[in-house]
C-alpha cells in the first residue's frame, strides 16, 4: 500500500495517542526496536528507537521534518517518490522515541526467486553479475536498468548533499529497487545528520579515510555511494573487483569519475553526488583533479564454486573407515601416497623373495 | 599493502555448521533437511550476509564429511540431503573441522579475503559415543593455533547440558522442552543464521544472548 499523499496529523505527537501498535513488520536492527504500521493511519509506519533520541538528534529529527515544505517542487517530489522521509516526531515523556514515516511503495516488493515470500527487494539482490542471475534461471538486469537504479540513488545522495545532510549509512540493505520499473527507494533517512554524524559501519563498506571512531561527514557519503553505484552497475562487489571491472562499463566517463572517489587519497576531492548526476545525465560536469592512489592488483587467485553437491541423498559411510573422510580433496594426495608406499614395500618384498 | 587499500579487502567470516546425523536424529530427518533448505534459501538470497559468512557444512555420526565445502552459499544451487545413521562421535568430526580450517582459511586469504576467526556452530541431540572427543577439542580450540574458531552450541533431545557447556567457547544453547524436537532444530539453525546477519551487520562476531525455547548454559573450560 502506498502512504497517502500527506501525513494527516502533527509534526509532532505522543506515542500514547497512537494506542497500542500492532508487531512489528520488520526486524529491529542498527537505531530502531522495531516498524510498526499505524492503526487507522494506512501507509504510515511508526519507528521506534532503541533509546530516546539526545538532544542533537531530536532536534535534526525536528529539523528533517519541516524541511520538504521549504524544498523546491522537484526535490519534494524526488522526496516524496524515493525515500522514506520523517513526517512526525513520536513523543513519550516530552522525549523523542522514534518517528512516522512513509511505508515504501508496493512495487518495491516482490518474490524474487520466483516461488518464494513477497519481501521489499534491497538493492542487494541487484549487485551481483549477470551470472548470478544466471545461475537462478533469471533475466539479468540490462546495462540500462542498472543504471535507472543508480540514478535514482545517486539523485538522494544528491539532494542529501545540497541540505548539508550525511546519511552514512548507504549500504545494501538500505535502499529497495522495483524490478518493475527500476526505480528506487532509501529507507532510514530519518538517520541523517546535518553536516557530520556517527560513522555507521558495516562490513565491506568502509571508506578509508575514516575510521571507526571518527564522525562520517559529506565525503564519507560520497565515497560509499560511489560504491554502492559502482556494485550496482558492475555487477562485483569486492571493492578491488569493482575497481577493475569499471574498466567494462559502456561510459568510460561515468567509470573515471567513481575512480576518483573510490581511490582519491583526499577526501575532499571526492567528486559530490551531484557531479556524479551531472555525468549520470550527460549533463556538463566540472571535474576537479584527484590524486588516486594506484589501482590495487586483482587477487590472483578467485573464489571458484564448490563442486556441486549431489543432488542425491548422501549417506554417511556404513561402516567407520579408518582416517579422513573420503570427499576431501586433500585426502587424495595421501591416499597416494599411502599407494606408492605399499607398492614401495610390495617391490622391496619381491626383490626379497626374488634374491631367495 | 598499503593501509588505503586494506580496506579494499572483503571480509569474510568462515563459518562450520556442524550437525549431529547419527541414528537418534533419523525421527528428525525431514525437519532437518527441510530446515537446511531453508537456511540455504535465505543465505542465497542475501548476498550481503552469505558473501561475509562463507559457510561449509560438515555433518557426523560415526564419521565425519564435508556436504557443502566453504563457499558463499550464493554459488550452491541447493542443499544435498543428508541421512541420519550411526553413532554420535565428536571426536572425528572435531579433527575434520580443524583440518577444514586449514584448508579453508589460505584458500580465502588467497582470493584476498580478509578472513577474521572461524565460527563453528555445533548442533547436537544426543551425548558423545566416543571416548576420545575432548582431546580432539582442545586440539581444535588450542589457544596456541592461530586459527582456531569460536565454538556455539545448540543442543535437544538427549544432548548433555554439561558436554555443551564444555564445547561452547562463546554460547551454549539447550532446548528448554518447550517446544518440540523438531521446532528446536529449526529454531537452533534460525538462531545462527540470525548470528550471521547480526555479524554481517555489525561487522563484529555478535551471538545472541538468548535462543527462543533454549536455555543458556553456562560455559565451562577445560583449562
Amino acid at each position: 500500500m502506498n502512504a497517502p499523499a500527506a501525513w494527516p496529523l502533527a509534526a509532532a505527537i505522543d506515542l500514547a495517542d497512537l494506542g497500542p501498535l500492532p508487531a512489528s513488520i520488520s526486524p529491529g536492527a542498527g537505531q530502531s526496536t522495531g516498524i510498526h504500521p499505524l492503526p487507522g493511519h494506512d501507509g504510515w509506519l511508526a519507528k521506534l528507537y532503541h533509546k530516546p533520541a539526545d538532544m542533537d538528534a531530536a532536534g535534526c529529527l525536528d529539523w528533517l521534518i519541516g524541511l520538504p515544505a521549504s524544498m523546491p517542487p522537484a526535490d519534494r517530489d524526488r522526496v516524496a517518490a524515493s525515500t522514506s522521509w520523517p513526517v512526525a516526531a513520536l513523543l513519550d515523556g516530552g522525549k523523542t522515541v522514534g518517528c512516522v514515516l512513509p511505508r515504501a511503495p508496493a512495487r518495491f516488493r516482490a518474490a524474487f526467486p520466483p516461488g518464494s515470500a513477497e519481501r521489499y527487494l534491497e538493492v542487494d539482490w541487484l549487485a551481483r553479475p549477470d551470472a548470478s542471475f544466471a545461475r537462478r534461471g533469471l533475466t539479468p538486469p540490462t546495462w540500462k536498468e542498472r543504471l535507472r537504479v543508480s540514478h535514482d540513488l545517486v539523485s538522494v545522495a544528491a539532494l542529501l548533499g545540497r541540505y548539508g545532510l550525511v546519511y552514512s549509512d548507504w549500504s545494501y540493505s538500505n535502499a529497495f529497487y522495483s524490478p518493475a520499473d527500476h526505480s528506487a527507494y532509501v529507507i532510514d533517512v530519518d538517520g541523517c545528520g546535518r553536516h557530520r554524524m556517527t560513522n555507521i559501519f558495516q562490513p565491506n563498506w568502509e571508506d578509508p579515510h575514516a575510521p571507526r571512531s571518527s564522525p562520517a561527514d559529506t565525503t564519507t557519503d560520497r565515497y560509499r555511494v560511489a560504491l554502492l553505484v559502482a556494485r550496482l552497475l558492475t555487477g562485483e562487489r569486492a571493492a578491488v573487483h569493482v575497481l577493475h571491472a569499471l574498466d567494462d562499463l559502456p561510459d568510460p566517463v561515468l567509470a573515471e569519475i567513481l575512480r576518483d572517489s573510490l581511490l582519491a587519497t583526499v577526501p575532499a576531492q571526492r567528486p559530490a553526488a551531484a557531479t556524479l548526476l551531472a555525468v549520470l545525465d550527460s549533463r556538463p560536469y566540472l571535474r576537479m583533479p584527484v590524486d588516486r592512489m594506484p589501482l590495487p592488483p586483482r587477487p590472483a587467485v578467485t573464489a571458484q564454486p564448490p563442486r556441486v553437491p549431489s543432488a542425491t541423498p548422501v549417506t554417511p559411510p556404513a561402516a567407520p573407515v579408518p582416517g579422513p573422510a573420503p570427499d576431501l580433496s586433500s585426502y587424495s594426495g595421501r591416499r597416494a601416497a599411502a599407494t606408492v608406499l605399499v607398492l614401495l614395500i610390495l617391490l622391496v618384498l619381491a626383490i626379497i623373495l626374488a634374491s631367495n | 599493502m598499503t593501509d588505503d587499500m586494506h580496506h579494499m579487502r572483503q571480509k569474510c567470516l568462515p563459518t562450520y555448521l556442524v550437525i549431529d546425523v547419527s541414528t537418534s536424529m533419523s525421527q528428525h530427518e525431514q525437519t532437518l533437511n527441510r530446515t537446511l533448505q531453508k537456511l540455504h534459501s535465505t543465505l542465497a538470497n542475501s548476498p550481503r550476509v552469505s558473501e561475509f559468512a562463507h559457510m561449509s557444512i560438515i555433518a557426523f555420526s560415526t564419521q565425519p564429511w564435508v556436504v557443502i565445502e566453504m563457499t558463499d552459499m550464493e554459488y550452491v544451487p541447493g542443499m544435498p540431503e543428508v541421512a541420519c545413521d550411526g553413532m554420535t562421535n565428536y571426536g572425528a568430526a572435531f579433527d575434520l573441522v580443524r583440518e577444514r580450517i586449514d584448508i579453508d582459511l589460505p584458500a580465502l586469504t588467497a582470493q584476498g579475503k580478509a578472513v577474521l576467526r572461524p565460527i563453528m556452530f555445533f548442533l547436537t541431540d544426543g551425548a558423545p559415543t566416543d571416548g576420545e572427543w575432548e582431546n580432539a577439542f582442545r586440539v581444535l580450540v588450542d589457544k596456541g593455533w592461530r586459527r582456531r574458531p569460536h565454538v556455539v552450541t545448540y543442543g535437544f533431545g538427549a544432548a548433555q547440558e554439561e558436554v555443551l557447556g564444555r564445547i561452547a567457547t562463546k554460547a551454549a544453547f539447550l532446548a528448554d522442552g518447550s517446544s518440540g524436537q523438531e521446532e528446536a532444530l529449526a529454531t537452533a539453525l534460525h538462531s545462527a543464521l540470525n548470528s550471521l546477519v547480526a555479524s554481517a551487520q555489525a561487522d563484529e562476531l555478535l551471538i545472541p544472548a538468548q535462543a527462543t525455547g533454549y536455555k543458556s548454559v553456562p560455559l565451562e573450560y577445560l583449562d
